[in-house]
């Protein structure tokens, strides 16, 4: 995992649920992803997108909230994409995630301002929680 | 000497032969070669024979009208009729080398002829040695001219014995006249005789010299032009192969592996689940696992199709053309099994070209696929209705099936003409009889439609085209050549 300890964020879980936006160009995986929301009581699908443009164009910012971003999808991928909604709306934690080792990630994954990057396959509620509560 | 030549084409009657002698003095003048190919080997077994031919001429001529003419009216003398009976032997001799030449026998031919040569040279220098300087270039004009038609070792056996028979021509010419034909002979015949056949035979060598040198130059450039174009194409076959593992890395990356993923997710959320929670994530499961199987399916079969390694091109090509969005129909005569490199590279042309007319071909495209294999070559040709498409503009996928044949020696021929449909035609010759490894069930010719191929466990069929509504048939003919 890449942490980026410089990702703090003011957010809590205690008093409301936990949004959470998914980027992938990958149908089936958005679709876990939900499902993996759906048995989270802290947690909602604030949103899906399929690209890392609409996912700028789409997040609002204002507000405590999570973003599963996928690095490798068409246009200008999930790590430009992260650094751009690091930018435009700080309090929002971003989670890179593909299939790749961590050794075959490109440079700029360590610092887009992404809090950390997750294999797909080891997504679950406990791990959202666990990085959501290290982050805050 | 011509111990490896290059594999020359073979001529098959292209030139008439009243137009040989002129094609061959044109590319005896000149290094290029006139008609875009190489002449000389073009040419090798009308070159031959007209050589042959000439001097049998020659022979028939001087060596036995002109000493008969001369024991008529000049000078009864028997030399001239021992001269005329060595001389119709040669005729003989060079009457049986035709023979061989006609049946493809360069070799042992043109040694024949140069054994009989000196024989007969010898004689004649013994009978009349004043015009010595006509027999010493008569006896190197075969010898110059075998040089491309043997091996080395005979060649330069050959030449060695030409050298001696010189030496001895020189010595007889030098130290006998036992005939004393020319003294007899008015100097008038003799000069009409000596200069124009020095002239002759010295301008004959020089041509034949000049025409092997062209030769050489020619093959040079084919080769060189040959080089190049090899080690463009297998740049070019380098970077598809590359392009085609980015491709596969996507593939799976994109396709089955996020499946994968994703089924991972819901397995791993279905075993936290309550007891009635975890119905809805296995069935989800269980549908991204199908996916996964049909995706790596697909690209299993999209790397190399299992039917060509069990099957070979008699089973791979129909199942090709089931698969295509545009009927088909199948003329496939007397396909065996060839060299997996053939057979993929043939599969890999079909394939592309069924894609091609389904891609370009506009509404309402068919495509033919004929198959022609005999003992030495294997054809297939790819025709279509459709569009077709400005030869000067070929696409990455005909350079690429372009370049795919000519790794394996064969060639590909693309006719195709804007609105007039296109005719790709693949050819190699086949290292093994077709019928040697056949697997049974091949040999039937498969003619007719293909028809969309039921799949097992009665899934649904896959309809392409509505068998009934391909009433017209595709004939060749009808696109240009």
């Amino acid at each position: 995992m890449v942490c980026d300890t410089s990702a703090r964020h003011d957010g809590t879980v205690a008093d409301e649920r936990v949004r959470v936006w998914v980027v992938d160009d990958q149908a089936s995986f958005r679709r876990a992803t939900a499902a993996t929301l759906a048995a989270m009581d802290d947690f909602v699908m604030a949103g899906e997108c399929q690209t890392g443009e609409s996912a700028i164009e789409l997040i609002p910012g204002g507000g405590a909230g999570m973003v599963l971003m996928d690095i490798h999808m068409p246009g200008m991928g999930g790590i430009e994409a992260a650094r751009r909604i690091r930018a435009a709306h700080p309090d929002l934690l971003v989670l890179l995630m593909s299939t790749y080792d961590v050794e075959d990630l490109p440079a700029e994954a360590a610092d887009c301002g992404a809090a950390a990057y997750l294999h797909k396959e080891h997504l679950s509620p406990d791990l959202l929680t666990r990085l959501w509560r290290a982050a805050h | 000497m011509a111990s490896s030549p290059l594999r020359p084409t073979s001529a098959g009657g292209s030139v008439p032969y009243w137009r040989v002698p002129k094609v061959l003095f044109l590319a005896a003048v000149q290094s290029s070669s006139l008609l875009g190919h190489d002449l000389y080997h073009h040419l090798r077994a009308e070159r031959f024979q007209l050589f042959l031919t000439g001097l049998l001429a020659m022979y028939s001529g001087c060596g036995v009208l002109l000493p008969l003419w001369l024991y008529k009216f000049v000078l009864r003398s028997p030399w001239w009729l021992a001269l005329v009976a060595v001389c119709a032997g040669h005729c003989v001799v060079l009457g049986v080398a035709l023979h061989l030449a006609r049946r493809g026998r360069y070799q042992q031919s043109i040694t024949l002829v140069c054994i009989s040569n000196w024989v007969t040279l010898l004689f004649v220098t013994f009978v009349v040695p004043d015009v010595l300087a006509v027999w010493v270039l008569l006896a190197l004009v075969p010898v110059v001219f075998a040089e491309p038609y043997v091996r080395w070792q005979r060649g330069l056996t050959i030449t060695a014995i030409t050298a001696g028979c010189v030496l001895a021509q020189g010595a007889l010419a030098r130290f006998q006249n036992i005939s004393h034909l020319g003294a007899h002979t008015p100097p008038a015949i003799q000069s009409a005789f000596f200069i124009p056949a020095l002239t002759f035979l010295a301008l004959h060598l020089l041509v034949i010299v000049w025409n092997n040198a062209a030769a050489l130059r020619t093959s040079e450039a084919q080769l060189a032009e040959r080089a190049a174009e090899l080690a463009a194409s297998r740049t070019r076959l380098t970077t598809a192969a590359d392009a085609e593992r980015r491709r596969l890395e996507r593939d799976l990356h994109d396709g089955a592996q996020q499946h994968l993923v994703a089924l991972a997710v819901l397995i791993q959320l279905a075993r936290n689940a309550e007891h009635d929670r975890y119905q809805p994530l296995l069935m989800e499961a269980s549908g991204l696992l199908q996916t996964a199987i049909a995706e790596i399916r697909r690209l299993a079969h999209g790397i190399y199709p299992p039917l060509l390694v069990s099957g070979g091109l008699a089973q791979a090509v129909p199942a090709v053309a089931g698969h295509a969005p545009v009927p088909v129909r199948l003329n496939l005569q007397g396909l065996g099994r060839y060299p997996p490199s053939i057979e993929a590279a043939f599969y890999y042309c079909c394939s592309e070209a069924l894609q091609n007319a389904a891609k370009h071909g506009g509404p309402g495209t068919t495509v033919t696929i004929t198959a022609h294999a005999d003992d030495r070559t294997l054809t297939l040709t790819i025709s279509d209705t459709g569009r077709g498409f400005d030869p000067a503009t070929p696409g990455a996928g005909l350079t690429n099936m372009t370049d795919r044949l000519s790794a394996i020696g064969g060639q590909l021929v693309i006719d195709t003409a804007p609105e007039r449909g296109t005719r790709i035609t693949a050819i190699v010759a086949t290292p093994m009889q077709p019928a040697s490894s056949e697997p049974p069930g091949n040999g039937e010719p498969r003619l007719g439609l293909t028809r969309p191929r039921r799949r097992a466990w009665g899934e649904e069929m896959r309809m392409s085209e509505p068998c009934g509504s391909m009433s017209t048939t595709v004939q060749p003919s009808e696109i240009p050549p």
